[in-house]
């Protein structure tokens, strides 16, 4: 897939990841990793500014094996954001999906 | 590419940011390592599916709004405090080794400081050498050229030792894993205890002291941190105007000044002092080139 697709909607899978239940790191990484084929290391940075944009909070939690996990949750205004971002790709997958058809390039494809 | 070195690489690229940040980032990616290699992969592999170093840390620096682009350009400041940050990574490893290791480290160290002196050997003999060579010139240019290789001879065994010096914390200092300390074994001596056990036992209690004591010194000087090493890029700074600056701005005045003298002189005594001019503004051009770069470099701003 192509990568700028990918870094495109990166932030928008991470943030739709984490929205039903709080996610630690490595979690947030393998789900990600399912949807898409990413690079791994990039995913932490997205989660930091993520954070420093207040779209996410992070709190500790003790876990049965090994040491304490850092858990993201996504909070009210990363929740908006998500809506925006979710609605915006929404609308313009429509358009761009459209535009294939009208084009009639979805028959050679 | 091993996790010490996973961490030491990705430590340099972000000076930028931070000690808590830092820390923080990298605790993140040692865990996300400890969960791969729980899934049965190599430490090796799991380093290598972050993909490059140098792209992953100008992710990271945009997460923080830092454009890694504008940071490329290297000024002295950028430098000094990198190397100081490394020098404090390198103690803090240190303090954190064991007594057997820091006796170990000694030892290795003495051994180094034996193959740097014997280093020296080959170098000052092939100085000699080219000296001899030149025994036949006249007095004058023999005492100069030799003074010329004996001075690169020893710029080079400086710059020897400090390239094996610095291969020897890497290696010894910053890929070594620190040995967990040996468990505790209950209160009280029992019987059958020697008293060179005891003896052994005591000198540990006073290694982690003084261990506890060192990293405790180092987390009050934690808080100074930023304060030291503006201090020190402050008195480096100083240095290099006073030995470089200074000279080096006389030097151009003096060009400026001798070349208004040779036109001055050639405009009234005719055409033999052009060539003097010429290579006046020559000079000139080149003195005041390399006062501009020397201003750039200590002028230069960071961003942190």
């Amino acid at each position: 897939m192509n990568t700028q697709f990918k870094k495109g909607v990166l932030e928008l899978i991470v943030l739709l990841s984490m929205a039903d239940m709080d996610k630690y790191g490595y979690q947030l990484v393998s789900e990600v990793g399912e949807i898409m084929d990413v690079n791994e290391g990039t995913i932490y940075p997205l989660l930091k500014r993520l954070v420093n944009d207040e779209y996410c909070e992070t709190y500790l939690k003790q876990s049965a094996e090994g040491p304490a996990r850092k858990y993201y949750h996504l909070t009210d205004s990363g929740r908006i954001y998500l809506k925006v971002l979710a609605q915006e790709w929404l609308k313009f997958a429509d358009t761009v999906n459209n535009f294939i058809k009208e084009s009639g390039f979805d028959d050679k494809v | 590419m091993t996790r010490f070195e996973f961490v030491n690489k990705l430590n340099g690229r972000l000076y930028l940011l931070s000690e808590d940040e830092r820390r923080d980032i990298i605790d993140e990616y040692m865990g996300h390592i400890d969960l791969k290699m729980q899934e049965g992969k190599s430490e090796a592999e799991a380093i290598k599916d972050f993909g490059d170093i140098d792209e992953l840390a100008d992710d990271i620096l945009q997460a923080y709004h830092i454009d890694s682009s504008k940071v490329q350009d290297r000024t002295l400041d950028m430098y000094i405090r990198q190397r100081v940050d490394y020098i404090g990574r390198a103690a803090e490893k240190f303090l954190s080794f064991s007594a057997r290791q820091i006796a170990r480290l000694f030892a290795e160290f003495l051994v180094l400081l034996l193959l740097l002196s014997l280093m020296r050997w080959p170098i000052m003999s092939c100085a000699n050498i080219f000296s001899y060579l030149f025994a036949w010139m006249p007095n004058v240019i023999y005492n100069s050229l030799t003074t010329i290789i004996y001075f690169i001879a020893n710029v080079i065994n400086i710059a020897l030792a400090f390239v094996l010096i610095y291969h020897f914390i890497n290696k010894r200092i910053m890929d070594n894993n620190p040995t967990p300390p040996p468990s505790g074994s209950g209160k009280g001596f029992s019987g059958d205890d020697s008293i060179g056990s005891q003896v052994e036992k005591f000198s540990n209690l006073a290694v982690d002291k003084a261990e506890s004591f060192g990293r405790s010194a180092l987390n009050a000087g934690e808080k100074t941190g930023s304060f030291i090493i503006n201090f020190a890029v402050v008195i480096i700074k100083i240095s290099l105007i006073l030995t470089i600056g200074l000279p080096g701005a006389i030097f151009t005045i003096c060009a400026i000044v001798g070349t208004v003298l040779a036109w001055v002189l050639y405009i009234g005594s005719g055409i033999g002092f052009l060539g003097l001019c010429i290579c006046g503004v020559g000079i000139c051009m080149m003195s005041i080139a390399f006062m501009t770069w020397l201003a750039k470099l200590l002028g230069g701003k960071t961003n942190a």
